[in-house]
């Protein structure tokens, strides 16, 4: 049965569906078949190896890109257009997507259901710990899915649990504060109310929000705690004793494009960009900012307002370059690449700044 | 991948009226649905409308609704009737959708790439745009094959092909991929792979 793979190409490989299978999905049956081919022809070794990255490959690049917006917006279409009370008995209304970065929106319910047969086991830990020491009941909502889903709190506060990820929060929200509890990675749009601050608990990490959007990454196993700003502003602090806000310490606040970053093993806490900061004004906003042989300070000011992100440069030295350029949809960094590479500049991070240096243009 | 056994209790779940079975359906799918349309058509509207309208029909009709133990697959099949549909309804060239699938060269622009998801390699990227310059249909093979995990069978009755045309769009796909990405002369690991 293993001679017809002897003679196999790459190609033949990547077109099998046994391979295929074996490849995506593992199976202890399909292991031992696969050794035991390359044990008896360990010639295809290579070519095994390079068929499998192939079939890898293929899988993320022949996902067609997609609006994430849809997901959203079309659940709140059928679900308005479903008979019977909705989800959370609530009228359920229709916005567009500033709005929906602003504020509130109703999105789906992740079903408990699947939790009765298929319960995720995480170590007892920073978790747990937390969830115990609440004192009143939790509703918990774990992710068991492959994919991250989106939950609407109490509040109409919607969380995108990323898989693996659980959340626990108080049923109602009742009490002073909206309290959740959070291991693994969610990203979070919380409905503004600055009576009722939003506090997430996370590993040793409290951040504490009246209205934004902000992703944090706390899984149990990870060495860092992590909270990057989207929209809004978002105060962090080291959370050292359980339950007790240790502001005086460790503490940052944070705009968007900007993370806070815990270390578990040093106990820091440090302020600094996100890997790839976006654009922070609206689409309308963006489309006037078109640069036709504009001086490069401009185009580094327009950049510093679109981003958030302060650059320091030397307005001088760059006043005589000259770029016709138009923002769209990169991220800064990219965009940054673009302009330094046309100018023979270059840039480098420190802390939430970016600090340009070149030459001048004549 | 067998799903069956835990497809087959979440459809009874949602058939039963159960609206957090019904939310999980779409959770589950959702992504991959929208991706599958946006292989099938660009127009973003008649996508929207599709999904929505195959929803809505799901929960109106669902005590009249066969069981399945392919969750993925019967959303896939609907989805795919209802866009060619919608697409026959709007046009007024007399060739049909299927026929317009059959020819019409992709029209991934670079920009969409530059778009997708922000964590994907320059070589992914690369495959990408190679995918994008295939054939409409030999793009939704591969799509259908290697990131929806079909088997050829299920692509068969999907598409409406039989066995050796789907076997036939997959072989000239590859071929072209490594053709594509020969030409271009990219030195990554994964391409000289395809000289052997």
């Amino acid at each position: 049965m293993f001679k017809k793979f002897a003679g196999y190409s790459v190609e033949d490989f990547v077109k099998e569906e046994k391979f295929i299978n074996w490849v995506k999905f593992s199976d202890p049956e399909e292991d031992l078949f696969w050794n035991e081919f390359l044990r008896m022809y360990p010639v295809q070794h290579d070519i095994l190896d390079q068929a499998r990255e192939i079939v890898l490959q293929l899988s993320i690049a022949s996902q067609m890109s997609f609006d994430e917006e849809d997901v959203n917006d079309i659940w709140q279409k059928i679900e308005s257009s479903m008979p019977d009370e909705p989800i959370h008995g609530r009228p359920i209304f229709h916005i567009g997507w500033r709005k929906w970065l602003a504020a509130a929106s109703v999105i789906l319910v992740a079903g408990l259901l699947w939790l009765n047969y298929q319960p995720a086991k995480i170590k007892a830990g920073t978790y747990s710990k937390l969830v115990e020491k609440a004192e009143i009941p939790l509703k918990e909502v774990v992710n068991t899915t492959s994919g991250p889903v989106n939950i609407t709190l109490p509040d109409q506060s919607i969380v995108t649990l990323e898989k693996n990820s659980r959340i626990s929060y108080i049923n109602n929200f009742e009490g002073k504060e909206r309290k959740v509890f959070l291991s693994g990675e969610a990203f979070f749009n919380v409905t503004k109310n600055p009576a009722k601050p939003f506090i997430v608990y996370a590993n040793e990490l409290v951040t504490k929000v009246l209205g934004t959007s902000f992703r944090i990454n706390a899984f149990e196993e990870n060495k860092e705690v992590i909270v990057s700003v989207r929209t809004g502003r978002v105060f962090v602090f080291a959370n050292q004793d359980f339950g007790k806000i240790d502001s005086k310490n460790k503490e940052v606040v944070l705009i968007p494009n900007q993370k806070a970053v815990f270390s578990r093993k040093d106990e820091t806490l440090n302020r600094s960009l996100i890997d790839k900061p976006v654009i922070i004004v609206s689409r309308e906003e963006l489309l006037e900012r078109t640069f036709a042989n504009a001086p490069l300070p401009d185009i580094f000011e327009a950049l510093e307002k679109v981003y958030g992100v302060k650059l320091v440069f030397d307005k001088e030295l760059f006043a005589n370059c000259r770029l016709t350029t138009s923002l769209g949809s990169e991220t800064l960094f990219e965009r940054l690449d673009i302009i330094c590479e046309a100018v023979e500049a270059n840039y480098r991070i420190v802390g939430t700044d970016v600090i340009i240096d070149g030459k001048k243009c004549n | 991948m067998d799903n069956s056994g835990s497809d087959m209790l979440l459809w009874n779940t949602f058939r039963e009226g159960n609206r957090d079975a019904f939310a999980r359906i779409y959770n589950i799918y959702i992504n991959d649905l929208l991706s599958y349309g946006y292989r099938i058509t660009s127009n973003r509207q008649l996508i929207k409308d599709s999904i929505q309208d195959l929803f809505l029909h799901l929960w109106l009709h669902r005590e009249n609704i066969s069981e399945t133990d392919s969750i993925k697959y019967y959303l896939f099949r609907s989805l795919r009737n209802r866009i060619i549909k919608n697409i026959e309804k709007q046009d007024t060239q007399p060739q049909t959708a299927e026929s317009i699938l059959e020819n019409i060269i992709g029209d991934f622009s670079v920009e969409q790439v530059l778009m997708a998801k922000e964590t994907e390699s320059e070589q992914i990227i690369r495959l990408q745009k190679a995918i994008g310059k295939l054939s409409k249909r030999q793009q939704e093979v591969i799509q259908l094959r290697y990131h929806d995990d079909f088997s050829l069978e299920e692509i068969e009755n999907l598409m409406k092909l039989n066995n050796q045309s789907v076997r036939n769009l997959l072989h000239r796909a590859i071929s072209q991929l490594r053709i594509t990405i020969e030409m271009a002369g990219w030195s990554f690991p994964f391409i000289l792979s395809f000289l052997y």
